[in-house]
């Protein structure tokens, strides 16, 4: 067994309404030991796109806050040189389930909200896996 | 007796986007003589084409997922306000030695359709041995 890094994306679409709020609803993989950053972005950009991107995270039935509070939605618009992660530190037990809610103030467009997670997960080397690759060039007769 | 280790290596994986939508599919071996992807980092001659640009399936080294399915490319970028030495996204512990890197990217779209050019995305892996990865 060992520890490695890995970014999971979460799609939330979001609507062009004024206050528009969207209840948030992720699992997390069973394998998920760490949740060490987040991110949000749009996927798209330009004049409408929200800057600003007000939400709440709890993990499993409202135990655990993740975050709460207004986020820099990341687009090429407001990118002042690199897209950065926020960094948090929070142990998530087996199938966590992340709710929440994500509000944005006003927005001309469509689009979709990601939400990035930096994760630890935990790796069974043993696993059997169906597929076998063989390089013949490590071989020597 | 002096080592003839190297240190170092950033190996180039070029992804060419001649198409609106088109998806380009990536199979390639890391540099056999490196341990460790220290970090990746995106470079394209306009950075506007890199918008909702995404991997279409997952981002993996050797089968295991590093980048999930959506994750953007423009997220692996960063301009030259930022120092070089700052601008590669880094990765935690992954292993090279000829490690099989795989994933396919999807252009949003936007780009070509209005009217520019082809463009290609030029993918670095930092490769490090042990020894300069500490």
């Amino acid at each position: 067994m060992r520890l490695r890094e890995k970014y999971i994306v979460y799609n939330v679409p979001m609507q062009n309404t004024f206050l528009y709020k969207r209840d948030l609803n992720f699992k997390f993989p069973s394998n998920v030991k760490k949740i060490t950053g987040f991110l949000i972005s749009a996927n798209r950009t330009g004049a409408g796109t929200p800057k600003v991107f007000s939400t709440t995270m709890l993990l499993n039935s409202e135990k655990e806050e993740i975050f709460s509070g207004d986020v820099l939605v990341e687009d090429m618009a407001n990118f002042d040189g690199q897209f950065k992660f926020k960094e948090i530190d929070v142990d998530v037990i087996p199938n966590s389930l992340l709710s929440g809610v994500a509000i944005h103030f006003n927005c001309a467009s469509v689009y979709t909200a990601k939400y990035y997670f930096r994760c630890i997960e935990q790796v069974d080397d043993n696993m059997v896996t169906d597929t076998i690759d063989i390089n013949p060039r490590f071989f020597h007769v | 007796m002096a080592s003839n280790i190297r240190k170092q290596r950033y190996q180039i994986v070029p992804i060419r986007i001649t198409a609106a939508n088109q998806i380009v599919g990536i199979n390639v071996e890391t540099d056999n003589a490196y341990d460790k992807i220290k970090s990746i980092q995106a470079e394209v001659l306009n950075s506007a084409a890199l918008t909702g640009g995404a991997f279409s399936t997952p981002f993996t080294v050797n089968d295991q997922v590093v980048f999930d399915t959506g994750f953007e490319m423009k997220l692996l970028y960063s301009t030259l306000n930022v120092p070089a030495k700052d601008r590669s996204f880094p990765l935690n512990n992954v292993s090279a030695k000829g490690a099989k890197v795989q994933f396919q990217f999807q252009d949003n779209g936007g780009f070509v359709a209005n009217g520019n050019a082809p463009y290609t995305i030029n993918l670095y892996l930092h490769l490090v041995n042990e020894v300069e990865a500490k």
